[in-house]
This record gives C-alpha cells, structure tokens and sequence, in this order.
C-alpha cells in the first residue's frame, strides 16, 4: 500500500535544495551542474508514475499520521489527472536549468535553490491527498516563486513580485478558512473521506466560493488576471516558464480536484458562471494579446485566453470537454513553456522585447525561427500538434450542451491565430528591425536541446494523445460523477430535497467503451 | 490497398521533413529532383488506388483503412472515436489523381524554376508537406482528418506566400490568408461540433449510411461547413485573400492558389452532399454565393494590370462556376469543372510563371506585349489554356462550364424563374471571362513590345517547358475525354456520381434546346474574345488611355470595389479599437480597483499609524485615559 | 491600629503623585522613578491587605513587586544610560523617531 516513489520525487528535490541552501562554499557552476543531474534524475524517477489506473483510482498511494491531533495527514497518490502534470512539472524542470545557462549569472547556487524547493512543492501540490498537505504545498511553491521574481527578476521586480504574492495570499486566505470549515464540519482532511461527505447545499456554496477564489486567481481567470501581465514581464525566463507551464495548473487543477466532487450541487450551480467568465477570458486575452506590444506580455495574456478554454472544458461537466481541458493543461505547459524559453533566447541577445524592435530574423536566425513557428503553431492549435486535440476535445464536448459559449469560444481559436501570427511576423518577417540583428548567434546546441522534448512531446500528442488521453479519462470521469449525479437531480421533475445522497460507489467500474 | 494508402501519405511527409532537416546540404537541382521522385510515385500510387477501385463492383467502391486509433472518449451517444486512417471512395481518389497529376507536374516546373533561388530545399519541403496536407485532406478517414489536412494546407501556403523572408507585403499577405482561412475555419469547427451532436459520429465510413438515410438537416449546419469552403475557396466575402497570396512564387499560385487547394472548399460540399441537399435552403444559398462570386471577380478581373492578379480573380470566378454547380445540386458537374479548371489554371499560371521568369519578374501587363515572338511555345501553350479559361469549344472549359450553364437553365425551364437569373449571371460570367482572358494574353503576347529594352526574353528551361505541354494537351482533350452532356459521354459522372448526393432538381434539357443553349454560349464567348482581342491588339495607346481615364465604375474595379479598404473599415480597424480599449480598460478599471484596495489598505495604515508618534508622554497619557476609562466601566 | 482606609489613601496619594510625574516631567531618570512610585503604591496596598487578611500571600506579592521593579530598573538604567550615550541627554521628548 505505502509507496515510497511519491514521497522520493517530492523529497529528493527537498533535500537538494536543503543541501545547496548549507553549502555556501559550493561553486556556482558545480552547484549548477548538481541541480541539472539532481532534476533529470527526478525527472526519469517519476516517469513510473504515468502508469496509472486504468479504472481512474488513485495509485502509488502513501499515507501516514502526520499530525495526528487533528486527524492531518501525510497522504500522497497520483491518478490519471495528476500523473501527467507531475511528470510535466519533473520534465519542465531540467529544461528551466539549462535554461538559466544564458540568463542568471550571480547567486547561481540560490536560484537552483530556489528551482528545487519549487519542484518539492509543485509536485506536492498535484500529488496531495489531504486537503491541508495540498495547502501546504499550495503556498510552498508559492514562497521560491516570489523570490525568484522578486530577486531575479526585471526593474519592477519588486512591484511584481508584491503584487503576484498579495493576490494569491488573499486566495489561498480564503481556502484556508475553507479548509478549516471542512475539517470541523466534516471531521476529515482526507480527500477520499471527503468525497464520500455530504455538506449542505448552503455550506456548499461558501466553501465552493472560499476555494474557487483561490483557484480562480491562481488560473487565473478574468478579472483576477491582472497580476499575470506583471509578474511574467518581470520574472526570469525560468520563472516564466515554471508560472505559465506548471503554477497556473494548479489553479485549474483544484478546480477540478476539489471543487467539482467536493461541493457537487454549488459546483453545477456556479457552472454558469464560470462559462461565462471562461468565455470571456478567452476572448478578453485574445484582444488584449492582440494590443501588447510587448513579446512577454502578449504570451502572458495569450495564457489569460488559453487557460479559459480549460475553466470551459471543466464546467460544461462533459466527459470529452473536461479530459480535453486537463489535456490542454499539460499541452499549454508545453507550448508556453517553449515560447518563453524562445522569448528568453532572443532577450538574452537583443536585451529588448518589444515587437517593435525586432523584424527579419528568419533570415539570421533561422533555427530560432523554425522553432518559434513551430511552438506559435502549436499554441495555436493546428491539427496535428498537441494544442489542436485539446481545443478540439473541449469545444465538441462544450458544444453539445453550450452551444452558444463554444461557438464564442471558438472565435478565440481565430484571435489566437491573429495575435500569434502577428507576433511571428513581427518578429521574423519583413525587413530587419535590429541595427545589431546580424550580430545575434543563431541557437545554440544547448538551447535547442532546452526545446527539443517540449517539440517532440507536441508531435507525439498531436499524433497519438489516446495513451495519455485513456489514462486521463476515467479519472475525469471520477471527478464528475457526483456534480453529474447533482445536475441529473436538480434536472429531474420531482428535485430530490439533498443533491447529495447519490454519493457513488467509490469501486465503480467506469463506464463500458472500447 | 492499405499499404498503398499509407505510402500515399508517408512518403510526402517523410520527404518534407527529410528536406525540412537535412535539405540545407543539397545543392543544386538535387532536391527537387527528390521532390518531384516522390510526387510522381505518389501519382503512381493514386493511380494504382484507382485501378483498384475501378476493379470494385460499383455499390462496393470503398476501402476503409485505419493506422491507429487517434481519439476514443466517453461512451453511449456521447463516445468520439477518430481514427488515423484513409477512407477511399471514388470522389477521394479522383481528387487524389489529379492532385498528385497536376502536383507532380508543378514539381517538376519547380525544379527549374527554383533552381537559382536560395532556399530552394525549404521551398520543395514545404511543397511535399503541401502535398501531404493535400492528401489527407481528402484521403482522411473522418471530417477531423479532413481538418488537419485543411489547415496544413492552409500553413503551407501561409509558409509559402511569406517564402520570401524580405518581403513585408509577402508576409503580410501569408498572414491574411491564414487568418481569413481561419474565419472559415470556425464554420467548418462548429460544423463538426454540430454534425457529432446529432449523429454521433465524424468518420466517412460511419456518415455514409446516416447521410443517405436523413431527411432533414438544420440549414446553419451545413452553412457552417460552407463558411468553412468560403474561406478555402475564396468566395465572397471570404475571396480576399487569394489575390493577396499571389505574393508567392509562381507555380505555388498555380498548385495551391489554383489547381488544389482551394478546390477543398468545393470537394468539402461533395463529401458532405446529402446534408447539403436535405437542408431546406442551404444550396439556395450555396447557388446564390457561387454565382455572385463568379461575376464580382469576373468584373475585377477586367481591369488588373498584374498578369498574376487577372488568373488569381479568374481563379475565384470559375470557383463561383463550382459553387454555383453544387448550388443548383449538379455535383458531378461541380467536380468536372474542378479537374478541367486544375489543368487549364495550372497551365495559365505556369504559363505565366515562364513569362514572369523570362522577364526577369516583371509581372505588369502594361509592360509586356509581343512575346509571342520570344516565346512562341509558351504563347502556343498558354494560348490552349485561355481558350479553355474562355470556354472555347473544343477546349476543356468549355464541356464542363456548358454542363452547368446547362443546368441553371434546365431548372429554369423546369418552372424555377430565379434559375433564369442564375444562368442569366452565368453566362454573363462567361462573357466577361473570355474578354478579360483575350484582353491578358493580347496585352502579353500580342501587339508591339513594350517590354523593357534591356531584357532579353528567352524560352523556358525543359522542365518547365515539358510541364506546360502535358498541360496543354490536357487542357485540349480532357474536358471532352471527361464528359460531353450532350452525347451522353459521361465516363466521370458514371465514375463519381453515386457517392455523390442525387440532384434535388431537374438537370437535363430537351436535346434540342441543350444544343442550341450551347451554340449561344459558344456565340457568346468567341464574340467576346473577338472584342478582346481588337480593343486590345492594335496600338496600345488608345487603350490604355481609356483604361487610365476610366468612368466612375471602371474605377471601381480598378480598386477592386475596394473590398479590403472595406474590411478594414468595417472589421479590421474596429476590432483593432476594441482591442485597444480592452487594455486600457485592463489597465485603469480591471486593475485599477485591485491596485485602488491596496491603495486603500496603504491610506487606512498611514492614518492609524500617526498614532505612534513616538512621545512617551503622550503614550502615558493615552495610557492612563484609558486605565480610567476602564475603571470607570468596571465601576459602572 | 490605623484603619486600613489610610493605608488605601496613602497608597492613592503614591499613586497620584507617579503618574502625575511619568505624564508631566521629561527626564528619564525622574520617569523611572515615578514609575517606582506607581510600583510601591501598589506594594502598599498589597502589604495592608496582607495585614487584614493572609499575611503569606500579600507579603509574597509585594516581593515579586519589588523584584519586577529591580529587574525593570536594572534594564531601564541600561537603556538610558545608552540613550545618553547615543544623544548626550536623556530627555524623553528628544528621543521620538521609532526608527534606527
């Protein structure tokens, strides 16, 4: 029962971090070194993890007292949606040190601290199966991110920094105190006991408001996205990445973890709400993707519309959109993840990021501009790459009961290509914008290496998602049972008085197919 | 066949990203020679699927192969399962014949054209990953299949129009076509969201039994798949972009602005015939777009002075004729105009494309003229082609155009009057056709030269020059090879008809009447040819007078109703403002009332803060006011 | 025996005359030992008490007074003395700013 795999990927990076932090005679490029080996390792040792349950039951499980006073404990377990998060977390990793080669060169030892002490949490995050663990790897991924913008960052550092940490605290505040609620209400901080609990509807559409803000910002969802633009404009291109790629899942990651089969009746009452708050983030993003002119700032905003379409996916309650919606959060991982790490390449020539400034490079830099074409394709979803079978899986299963909101969503499919295409002609096409553009190396082997997975994993998905689709699906499927059993019982003629008393068998097997 | 089908679309992928990574190497000739290798064989092999299928009884004309499961989800009425596979049918190979026909033949072009280009290995990379969107665009087993080769075929030619780097307007225009394709796109989206809705399916194989048993379709589904085809094969208002993409090498507006892809929208509405017919007035609709869109652009053409420009606007007419065809419910028709169109096109443009190279890229017609001297089997070639263009018996256009002119009236005559009006504009259509084809080739190859006196026009390399006689001969035999209505000689309607919906009204005519209708359009065209040709052929000077002093209308034309300037003041610029207006809203509102609590919190702190002044004495005094407060209250 | 009223009076008085002198004066030195005062008014209210009632109790009470009031003195002295050393004068209006 105990497995030990879990605790080893969260604690191993743990222990790195907590060595670095006390060796200060450590040179910054062994320490460097240390932390690529440190992250690989993590990265191939989570790699069993993906061979998840086929039935969409929680595996590799963990779980031991940890404050045993108030019933807390330390419960770890992947299931079909946090296994792949947890491996693109452990993948993105690596990449952001080889990364940090071209742009962090003082407190190199504090950054991969920084670096590790993240992993811990993040992975901690998607893999915690008790509501308080989850909270206190919440905020520990939350504490390096601040310190990496706030110390490595650009001139308003500070300001970002402040800003990005004042909104999520005032979430997570909240979450908090729903937490607490939960465990005095229901006696438990377990995730299975939890799902198992009934709440009334009324203390569901509290708590249901207490975790969704927490959520909502992290995701972040129009209007709590002002703090996105900034923070990413800021932060090191590391930081960049590790935001877009893995922390703004974990907004969408509770959503679906937490607010769907823990408050099912709020959850299908809020569910409109949240469309059309997708809906307009979508297109909200796009159009103001579309005014920046600043490189970071349209991939930040362009993030603000694609993270719509998962908070669309998820609470249209349909089987396709909402494992499309957790498809597409590991392929905007992947494709943001890319182009900050593009954006980061050039900066780190051309010291500038305005559009404006840039122009002609396919000629110069031709790698570069294959690899930006290839990574603006596949944010923009075209068949055949990773961001396509998302999109594609959350607007068809969407359509069927929304047909309105999918169709306007839609729309941000066309924004998208508008914004993104202008971004690649801005930057590639056209005359030379650059009095110093010739002087820019093309790529090299390092930063091709840096994007090679990330390339090769977006082939693969475009091509083949059904293995990483079947693993997702029936743990979706999980997770929507109960909202579904609500939403079936407040559809039916005679409204049962509690949406709740159809709490599924926890063993179910999943639906027939195949 | 699997086998067969697989290579079909393995080879053209395989050798795109064999050139895409290792091209670079290559010199000289070497990859479009490889380029060219491989599309002939994949000719080869659509021709080998065609034999097969010929073999089949008619009834059991299908192969249905699948590679691997690409999607599978939910279960019940809500499962969707794509496969990756290839769906056969006579309809996908006769496109896949002249696809990869015509293709290898433009290939083949390139090789010399190209030749001293640099980059000329990504020009054939992408050409093949053309090739491959192409084929799956129409081998694809399922609709999403059909998506994927839509867009690629829709980056392939944005890659391709912005070939050349430098080029600001080239970029511009590959972004134009990409995003206006994507308008359409969305039609074509929600066409699929809709069709898997209803029918549970989006598989070729699947939607064959459902389409021939349904009865009743919502008219906006199908309109969503024609929104789809208006963006790919430019009809109004979506047509915008194709000229613009002109921007592009030569014989990529021959192979993918002429001949292939932008036929995708017209092959769409085959596949998808019976929703089309079963949906009240969705032909209406598709008829009413095709015909507008056949004499709009067929007006602009009159007065381009861009030898590329006049074919790109001929392109979207005689894609209005196609529309026009699926409209009036002649689908068979439709798709004999697409082969016949894809030889004679692909011949005009590659045509051009000689002209263009022997001028060392002049592409004014202005500029042009005589070169009938210079490149006599270029003008002998290309002249095939315009009288194919014009509809000229005995040339290919001519058999196919006739049929569908046929029909509209047929219907006409069956008792719809408003089929009168559609053939009336039509016919009209051809008219203007055969005068703006004369009044090209005249200005290019007639007359006296005005062509720069420091050029030395010379005759095509032999690849290109072997290209444009295949297509020549082609442009002769094929429309009469294909199908002559009026002697009941229909090979390709035999072939392609019964995975085609039947036509929802009449299309025959009395014999009598047929061959009259066809003396008058034959009348027709010749006449306007012969006028043509005068205005244009003598001296060059009155002519160009009156095309320099045009009246108000002729203007017009020349701005090409200045559509583009519409939709950048209609859309373009609006949406641009919105945008604009987000940020600030983004900026002063949305976070100003987040920066404004912080602002407030910063304000109540400072008040409460004045407190802390620092004196002992006036903490003491505080102190003991509130001791004796205190004490008072306990006392109370 | 003197009633336990004086002892209260005498106590209020001691009192009194401490906060008077910690609001009013402004020499540390003269704060610290009004603060003393206020201390031992209040010792000798314990010790009156202590008279009338549990002798232990009330005796203990004022001791713990009185080495609370040894170990304040003893930290208060330091910090002025570091006050004068700093600024030359142990004024307490002089000494406002709260930050280094």
């Amino acid at each position: 029962m105990n497995d030990l795999l879990l605790a080893g990927v969260i604690l191993g990076p743990l222990a790195a971090a907590l060595l670095l932090a006390l060796w200060p005679k450590l040179a910054p490029e062994p320490a460097r070194l240390l932390t690529l080996l440190i992250t690989v390792a993590t990265f191939v040792a989570s790699l069993p993890l993906l061979a998840t349950d086929a039935a969409g039951g929680m595996t590799r499980e963990l779980d031991v007292p940890w404050i045993a006073a108030l019933g807390i404990r330390f419960h770890l377990g992947v299931d079909g949606i946090s296994a792949p998060l947890v491996v693109l977390t452990t993948l993105l990793m690596p990449l952001v040190v080889l990364a940090s080669y071209g742009h962090v060169h003082d407190r190199v030892r504090q950054y991969c601290v920084l670096l590790l002490a993240m992993e811990a949490g993040m992975v901690g995050v998607f893999a915690a199966l008790d509501l308080v663990l989850f909270y206190v790897f919440f905020e520990m991924s939350l504490i390096p991110l601040y310190l990496l913008v706030g110390v490595y960052g650009g001139a308003r550092r500070t300001y970002a920094a402040l800003k990005f940490v004042l909104f999520t605290v005032a979430g997570s505040l909240l979450l908090l105190l729903g937490i607490l609620y939960v465990m005095h209400a229901t006696g438990s901080a377990d995730f299975a006991a939890l799902r198992r609990a009934t709440l009334s509807v009324r203390e569901q559409a509290w708590l249901f408001a207490a975790f969704a803000a927490a959520f909502c910002v992290k995701v972040p969802l129009v209007p709590f996205h002002t703090w996105l633009p900034d923070a990413h404009v800021e932060a090191p291109t590391g930081g960049s990445v590790i935001l877009a790629g893995v922390t703004l899942k974990m907004g969408t990651y509770g959503l679906l973890r937490f607010c769907l089969p823990l408050f099912p009746a709020a959850s299908i009452e809020h569910a409109p709400l949240l469309l059309a708050l997708a809906v307009v983030g979508i297109l909200y993003g796009a159009l103001l993707a579309w005014a920046q002119s600043d490189l970071k700032k349209i991939i930040a905003y362009s993030s603000v519309s694609h993270l719509g379409f998962v908070v669309l996916g998820l609470f249209s309650l349909q089987s396709s959109a909402a494992t499309g919606a957790t498809l597409q959060m590991i392929n905007h991982g992947l494709s943001t993840g890319a182009l900050f790490l593009l954006i980061g390449m050039i900066y780190e020539r051309a010291h500038t990021r305005q559009l404006a400034d840039f122009g002609g490079l396919a000629r110069t830099m031709p790698r570069f501009a294959v690899c930006l074409v290839f990574a603006t394709l596949s944010s923009i979803g075209l068949p055949g790459l990773n961001g396509f079978v998302g999109e594609f899986l959350i607007l068809i299963g969407t359509w069927r009961d929304h047909p309105l909101a999918a169709s306007l969503a839609s729309l941000g499919v066309l924004l998208g290509a508008i914004y993104m295409l202008g971004l690649v002609k801005g930057l590639l096409f056209g005359p030379v914008g650059h009095p110093k553009t010739a002087t820019w190396r093309d790529l090299t082997l390092r930063e091709m290496a840096t994007l090679a997975p990330l390339f090769a994993l977006m082939i693969a998905i475009g091509f083949a998602p059904q293995p990483l689709l079947s693993r997702i699906e029936p743990a979706v499927e999980r997770m929507l049972e109960r909202p579904r059993l609500a939403l079936e019982a407040s559809l039916a003629p005679t409204a049962m008085p509690s949406v709740d008393e159809g709490a599924p068998p926890h063993d179910r097997a999943p639906g027939e197919r195949r | 066949m699997n086998l067969v089908a697989g290579l079909l679309l393995i080879l053209p992928l395989a050798m795109a990203a064999l050139l895409g990574l290792f091209g670079k190497r290559l010199h000289g000739k070497t990859p479009g020679l490889l380029a060219f290798g491989m599309a002939a064989t994949c000719f080869g092999l659509a021709v080998a699927a065609f034999l097969h299928l010929r073999g089949l009884p008619e009834e059991a004309r299908f192969v249905e192969a699948s590679f691997w499961r690409w999607l599978d989800l939910g279960s019940g009425d809500q499962r969707l399962a794509l496969d990756v596979g290839v769906w056969l049918d006579p309809l996908s190979v006769t496109w896949a014949l002249f696809v990869t026909g015509v293709g290898s033949l433009i290939f083949l072009y390139s090789i010399s054209y190209m030749e001293h280009e640099e980059g000329a290995w990504r020009y054939f990379s992408y050409l093949c990953l053309f090739l491959f969107s192409m084929l799956i665009l129409v081998l694809g087993e399922n609709l999403v299949l059909t998506f994927l080769g839509w867009e690629g075929v829709g980056l392939c030619s944005y890659l391709l129009i912005g070939f050349d780097y430098g080029k600001e307007v080239a970029a511009r225009a590959g972004r134009k076509a990409f995003v206006v394709n994507r308008i359409g796109d969305v039609g074509f989206l929600i066409g699929m969201f809709w069709t898997w809705k209803l029918y549970g399916t989006l598989g070729h194989g699947e939607m064959k039994p459902i389409m021939a048993a349904v009865t009743a379709v919502p008219p906006l589904l199908a309109l969503g798949y024609f929104v789809g085809a208006c963006g790919k094969s430019a009809q109004l208002p979506l047509f915008v972009w194709l000229p613009d993409a002109m921007a592009g090498p030569t014989p990529v507006s021959a192979l993918i602005h002429a001949a292939t892809m932008v036929t995708a929208g017209i092959y769409l509405v085959l596949r998808l015939s019976p929703l089309f017919v079963a949906a009240e007035w969705a032909l209406d609709v598709v008829a009413w777009t095709g015909a507008a869109t056949a004499l709009f652009a067929g007006l602009i053409a009159l007065r381009q002075r861009d030898i590329k420009r006049v074919l790109a606007y001929s392109t979207v007419s005689q894609l209005g004729y196609m529309f026009l065809a699926c409209g009036l419910g002649a689908f068979g028709a439709a798709a004999f105009h697409v082969i016949t169109h894809a030889f004679f096109k692909a011949l005009l443009f590659l045509g051009a494309g000689a002209v263009i190279h022997a001028l060392h890229g002049e592409q004014d017609l202005w500029k042009m003229g005589g070169l009938k001297h210079h490149l006599p089997k270029t003008a002998r070639a290309m002249t095939a082609g315009a009288f194919a263009l014009a509809g000229i018996f005995p040339f290919a256009g001519f058999f196919s155009k006739d049929e569908i002119l046929g029909v509209a009236f047929a219907q006409g005559y069956a008792g719809d009057p408003s089929r009168y009006v559609l053939w009336g504009m039509g016919v009209l259509t051809a008219a203007l056709t055969a005068f703006y084809t004369a009044r090209m080739m005249t200005l290019c190859f007639g007359g006296t030269s005005r062509v720069d006196p420091h050029l030395h026009p010379h005759e095509a390399p032999a690849p290109m020059a072997i290209a444009l006689q295949v297509l020549m001969v082609a442009s002769i035999v094929g429309g009469a090879a294909l199908g002559f209505e009026a002697l009941h000689w229909m090979p390709l309607h035999h072939w392609i008809d019964p995975v085609l919906a039947a036509p929802p009204h009449p299309t025959h005519l009395p014999p009598a009447l047929n061959w009259g209708l066809m003396a008058l359009a034959m009348m027709i065209a010749v006449l306007a040819w012969r006028i043509g040709a005068k205005w244009y052929g003598g001296d060059f000077a009155p002519a160009r007078q009156a095309e320099l002093t045009a009246p108000r209308f002729a203007k017009l034309l020349q701005g090409r109703f200045f559509v583009d300037e519409l939709y950048a003041l209609l859309i373009v610029r609006p949406l641009r403002f919105v945008a604009e207006l987000c940020l600030e809203f983004d900026r002063r509102v949305v976070d100003g009332l987040f920066r404004g609590a912080g602002s407030f919190s910063a304000l109540l702190s400072t008040t409460v803060r004045l407190a802390q002044n620092g004196v002992v004495h006036a903490y003491a005094f505080w102190m003991v006011v509130g001791a004796v407060l205190l004490l008072t209250l306990a006392l109370a | 025996m003197v009633p336990q009223a004086w002892y209260l009076l005498l106590s209020a008085l001691l009192f009194g005359l401490g906060i008077a002198g910690f609001v009013a004066r402004r020499n540390t030195l003269v704060m610290f030992m009004s603060v003393e005062l206020m201390l031992n008014a209040a010792n000798v209210v314990f010790l009156a008490a202590a008279r009338d009632h549990v002798p232990a109790r009330g005796s203990a009470c004022a001791l713990f007074v009185i080495a609370v009031a040894a170990a304040e003195v003893a930290v208060g002295l330091a910090l002025v003395l570091a006050l004068f050393r700093l600024r030359k004068s142990v004024q307490a209006d002089e000494v406002r700013e709260l930050r280094a």
